[in-house]
């Protein structure tokens, strides 16, 4: 598998470095949730931010949570929000 | 057992604690202190983290160096917020006087100037104020027109700028259009933009400036690098990899970063301009578009604030090369 998948909060300085992101993938989303290269490093790095680990179905429900609720807040705008952002749409994760 | 002495002719340094990873970069050292052997490589870029902003904005003026950085204004509601980062952490300081959102500034985080954008009720507007590192002063000059998400000479000192393309209402559309900053009032240049453009990624000085990507009205995701001599822009033969609005950018017209935007949707990916072409490199960790733009001075250098969406505090650093310290483990 090449990725693995947890929720941690990120707290800013140090959470992730330059040289970690050179060690192993990683993708931020919404909802906390992190997709990590499924390497020692990555694996590290989960340990390091306490991360909570997640199955990516996991994982993908957290996000798509989220998007519903950034679409529900898109709805709500007027014609002028509208027309200067698109509407949130669920993705897949990696 | 063999010995690097015996192998090599020559013995490994003691050292009582590590060398700056920069400037061990290819050498070899015996830690005394933590008893292992060490090197230091030199890899590519990266994006880290940094501590968030205090006030989550996207659209938003941002202008310095990665160590001394100024963030002002911005969206959701046309913020008047400013903000300092020193490098690690970002600290309030006085508000604009007008509220903004879609405005570009340029200078440092000292002295610098905010023009433009939208302001509350939707006009665009040509209003522009100047900071002297502790209050902003509202300039009797306007732009001669007045327009949101354009692009600006990040690298120049607050005195001496220019800003172009962007886009305006009544009727709706894309600019193409270039004004000069003195200090004191806005004069149109003769040069247009060849294409132009809004929500561009730009960068450099009032005399050599950069823009790359962006949207024509309505609809139309640019990859096009213009270039700017301080009298004429040319069209560059070299185009960005992904055509994108949006942007997040950095640099000079010889060395620059663009990240982010959308392309479509939020995209994480970082393009780096050597003078001739765009490469993409890292990506940032978290995908998104409406960053601050403008700060740092080279493509080595950047930082990415806020997000027009959400999460909108968070701030990554670009540093490149990076230069990371390992242990030799021995089995």
């Amino acid at each position: 598998m090449a990725n693995t998948y947890c929720t941690a909060i990120n707290w800013g300085k140090g959470f992730f470095t330059h040289s970690e992101r050179n060690a192993f993938y990683l993708e931020g989303h919404v909802g906390d949730v992190w997709v990590v290269g499924n390497n020692a490093a990555g694996i590290s790095w989960i340990n390091k931010v306490s991360g909570t680990a997640k199955t990516k179905a996991e994982a993908q429900a957290i996000v798509d949570g989220k998007v519903e609720e950034s679409q529900a807040h898109w709805d709500a705008q007027d014609a002028d929000y509208q027309a200067r952002h698109a509407r949130p749409e669920k993705y897949t994760l990696a | 057992m063999a010995t690097i002495k015996g192998i090599k002719g020559i013995k490994v340094q003691s050292l009582t604690s590590d060398p700056t990873a920069s400037e061990a970069a290819g050498q070899l050292w015996y830690n005394t202190t933590s008893s292992a052997l060490k090197y230091a490589i030199e890899g590519a870029g990266s994006w880290a983290s940094s501590n968030p902003m205090n006030q989550g904005r996207g659209q938003f003026g941002l202008t310095g160096i990665v160590t001394a950085a100024l963030a002002f204004a911005g969206s959701p509601a046309q913020k008047t917020n400013t903000e300092e980062y020193d490098g690690t952490s970002w600290t309030n300081k006085n508000a604009l006087n007008t509220g903004v959102q879609y405005n570009v500034g340029f200078g440092t985080s000292t002295a610098a100037t905010n023009v433009g954008g939208v302001i509350l009720g939707g006009n665009d507007t040509g209003n522009t104020e100047t900071w002297d590192g502790t209050n902003w002063t509202t300039s009797p000059a306007d732009l001669n027109t007045a327009r949101q998400k354009m692009s600006a000479s990040n690298q120049a000192p607050s005195s001496a700028g220019i800003i172009f393309g962007g886009y305006k209402q009544s009727p709706n559309t894309s600019v193409n259009n270039t004004e000069e900053w003195n200090g004191t009032s806005w004069s149109e240049k003769s040069g247009d933009l060849n294409t132009a453009r809004e929500a561009g990624g730009g960068g450099g000085t009032a005399t050599a400036a950069f823009i790359a990507g962006g949207n024509i009205y309505p609809s139309s995701l640019q990859n096009a690098t213009e270039l700017w001599d301080g009298t004429s822009w040319s069209t560059s033969p070299a185009t960005l990899n992904t055509s994108r609005q949006g942007v997040g950018s950095s640099g000079t017209t010889t060395s620059a970063l663009i990240y982010g935007g959308t392309d479509g949707s939020p995209t994480k990916v970082t393009e780096q301009w050597d003078g001739t072409s765009w490469t993409e490199v890292g990506d940032l960790a978290t995908a998104a578009e409406g960053k601050g733009k403008g700060c740092g001075v080279s493509g080595d250098s950047a930082l990415a604030a806020g997000f027009d969406g959400s999460p909108n505090t968070i701030t990554e650093e670009w540093t490149n090369p990076v230069f990371t310290i390992k242990t030799v483990t021995v089995s």
